[in-house]
């Protein structure tokens, strides 16, 4: 994503890595005429990590810890998703009650990633009260998540063949009682959203983006579906318990930033209302499946539906204890594409607030993966051979 | 400060002084807004209002280095992003500090790779370690109440 | 204008939510995973058999164990062996309860304990004396002098585990 020559006297306008908008490093660079953007890149990578050479070291079941620290919003459907790979390698199926908590997992995920991002993107806007609010009720689905598993963030709540945390009458009764308070709460910020004028002027008619762009960009997750492109993986291809527990598809028409807030909050309400439905008929049996240690040779790939968007997985084994190649498709890489091309036409106070419409997550993006030694050896580099040169850069 | 190199050891004043620099440092830590991954997400929670860190009067997340006198490294510090951090710090005005949010920034954590810095004191000196993968707003807060322990031993002569 | 600022006023009324962390502490879930504690038997035996599954099983490689032999006459643990050296660095541990899941005596629990930093990395090594609980009342400081043929078996017979 580099820029063309915009004539002679372009301005460039570099933001990032360290930067106000967004609390994650990448770097930005705005052509301006005057106030008006004409052209934009994105430069990523600074939070690359190597997880995917690492996931070839490390045996199936330490791999999931390790995929939960793909991104730090959304672990749980990172896991879910290898899992569910990894799974359809060995020909096993959780068993019904392990997949309903599943769903519950995500759909917490959902709820809490929507709050949060609801609260960053106020705050770009100017709109601080809403950040606070947004995050003081967050902490409700946090402390809900907190019970369930017993981690805030990475909830470890995955096992190859079920998962590892039941669900109390007890506990269900808590959630209920806290969901009740979020849909109020959700409620009122959809009003805020819908009526309050500061807020519209500075989100309706913003970053729009039609059907078709959306297509042609390849534009997942909400930021698609608030340009009326239904498509949706927990409905067009239903895994884990969504198929017993269906989730309705939210989609909004005008493709603006305020749509995408739309989306979001009324996605959240959804997620709410699939909960109940859970906790109604919530399946009995037990948790876990046995599964080989060696997961049979194959490969397969696994998509769900994380909170930004269609997530999408490869796995490749060996036959080993350890997985072969694991390619990790996120959603926020998908849809930097339509920021580049929404922020042309836009002033660039905009910009904060477009950047974050997308919910932008970067350390789900920069996963590097080829290493070559040099052209005439194009050998892919081992992972003790990068851990070598790893200890020989700092020495 | 160079107060005790032009008048000599000043006993109880120089001591009064030092208590009330002191206090006054850890009673307004500007933290740089600055962050890298997941530990980032429990650092915008612990300024949230359900932990408030303004009541140790971290008002504000300055996203400009020079208006801040804290570095919160919240997250895995990718080696791409090592010389950015060198450079945020170098513009942060004395006296800075730096705390080492959780696992990957401390010590690479789970990360024990080529991609990763393996703690980031190998590019800027850090004062306080916090670990959890990422720690709790609250464990994020104990490390900033280590942090004040720490700013309130420190001595007039080494200011100087 | 004055919506906004009906809700201004409405939130006036309200509690405040914040949690006064270093004064009022909120207690941490049952499920929640903190510091490792390793456990003792009533007699004041400790679990931990030195088997390094744990060492094994850790993604971050946080955990190293360091076995001995037990003897009838300074016996630290039931079976033929225990952990003379352990250590858990808690920068690398990433508190996923792995360790819980793969040790055989339930000896390793993730403990309540969230409270952790350090001024310095050596400091965050914590050592077998830091991690052992306290020994339990009735029960006698390891290591112990215990008749021959008693403590046999290293992996007693345990119901189901609990949370």
């Amino acid at each position: 994503m580099t820029l063309e020559k915009h004539g002679e006297n372009r301005f460039v306008v570099p933001i990032g890595p360290q930067h106000p908008a967004l609390k994650e490093p990448g770097h930005f660079e705005f052509v301006v005429d005057g106030e008006i953007v004409t052209g934009a890149s994105v430069r990523l990578g600074y939070v690359h990590r190597g997880i995917e050479k690492g996931a070839e070291d490390r045996t199936w079941t330490q791999n999931l810890y390790l995929m939960e620290r793909i991104c730090g919003i959304c672990s749980h459907i990172h896991a879910t998703a290898f899992v569910q790979g990894v799974e359809k390698l060995a020909g096993v199926e959780a068993p019904p009650r392990a997949r309903a908590i599943r769903e519950i997992f995500a759909e917490l995920e959902r709820i809490h990633s929507h709050m949060l991002w609801l609260g960053v993107a106020a705050h770009e806007g100017g709109f601080d009260a809403l950040f606070m609010y947004s995050w003081r009720d967050r902490e409700v689905v946090m402390d809900m998540l907190e019970m369930l598993s017993g981690n805030r963030v990475h909830y470890s709540a995955n096992l190859i063949g079920g998962v590892k945390y039941d669900l109390t009458p007890d506990m269900m009764d808590k959630i209920r009682e806290g969901l009740n308070y979020l849909e109020e709460r959700l409620a009122h910020y959809l009003d805020v959203v819908n009526n309050d004028e500061t807020f519209i002027g500075r989100t309706r008619g913003i970053g729009t983006m039609t059907r078709e762009q959306a297509q042609l960009l390849g534009a997942v997750g909400p930021t698609a579906r608030a340009s009326n492109f239904a498509y949706d993986v927990r409905v067009d291809a239903p895994y884990a318990a969504y198929a017993e527990f269906p989730v309705e598809m939210v989609v909004a028409q005008e493709g603006d930033l305020h749509a995408r807030f739309v989306v979001r909050i009324l996605e959240t309400m959804e997620s709410i209302r699939v909960l109940r439905r859970i906790f109604e008929n919530m399946p009995e049996s037990e948790l876990v499946t046995r599964v080989p240690r060696r997961i049979p040779a194959g490969e397969t790939i696994s998509r769900v539906e994380a909170p930004r968007g269609e997530l999408f997985y490869f796995i490749a084994s060996g036959g080993g204890e350890k997985p072969e190649r694991v390619k990790v498709r996120t959603p926020s890489l998908c849809n930097w594409g339509t920021v580049i091309t929404l922020a042309v036409g836009h002033k660039l106070a905009d910009m904060p607030m477009i950047l974050a419409g997308i919910d932008p997550c970067f350390s789900c993006n920069d996963r590097l993966v080829m290493v070559k030694r040099n052209r005439q050896d194009p050998q892919v580099w081992t992972w003790a051979d990068l851990r070598n040169y790893g200890i020989e850069y700092y020495r | 400060m160079g107060l005790e190199q032009k008048t000599g050891n000043l006993g109880v004043v120089t001591t009064s002084l030092e208590q009330v620099v002191n206090w006054a440092r850890t009673n307004s830590m500007w933290p740089m807004l600055f962050g890298l991954a997941c530990c980032a997400i429990e650092m915008m929670a612990a300024q949230a209002p359900a932990y408030d860190m303004s009541r140790f009067g971290m008002e504000l997340m300055r996203a400009s280095p020079r208006q801040s006198d804290l570095m919160i490294v919240a997250g895995r510090v990718s080696r791409k992003m090592a010389p950015v951090l060198r450079q945020l710090y170098d513009q942060m005005p004395d006296p800075k500090w730096v705390i080492a949010m959780g696992d990957c920034a401390s010590c690479g954590g789970v990360f024990n790779n080529y991609a990763i810095v393996q703690g980031v004191d190998e590019v800027v000196p850090v004062d306080v370690y916090v670990a959890g993968c990422p720690p709790r707003p609250e464990g994020l807060i104990h490390g900033v109440m280590t942090l004040h322990e720490k700013v309130k031993r420190e001595k007039l002569k080494d200011w100087a | 204008m004055i919506k906004g600022l009906l809700t201004t006023l409405r939130e006036m009324f309200q509690q405040p939510v914040t949690i006064q962390y270093p004064e009022v502490k909120r207690p941490v879930r049952t499920r929640f995973k903190g510091r490792h504690v390793l456990k003792r038997y009533e007699n004041g035996l400790e679990k931990c058999i030195g088997c390094s599954l744990c060492a094994a099983a850790c993604p971050a490689d946080a955990i190293f164990v360091e076995s001995a032999e037990n003897t009838d006459e300074e016996r630290y643990s039931p079976g033929e062996r225990y952990a003379s050296t352990y250590e858990i660095n808690m920068l690398r541990c990433i508190f996923c309860g792995f360790c819980e899941d793969a040790c055989p005596t339930e000896a390793i629990v993730l403990g309540d304990n969230y409270e952790l930093s350090f001024t310095d990395r050596h400091q965050s090594i914590y050592t077998k004396d830091m991690l052992l609980e306290p020994v339990p009342p009735g029960g006698k400081p390891t290591p112990q002098n215990t008749e021959p043929g008693k403590y046999t078996r290293s992996v007693p017979v345990m119901q189901d585990p609990q949370d």
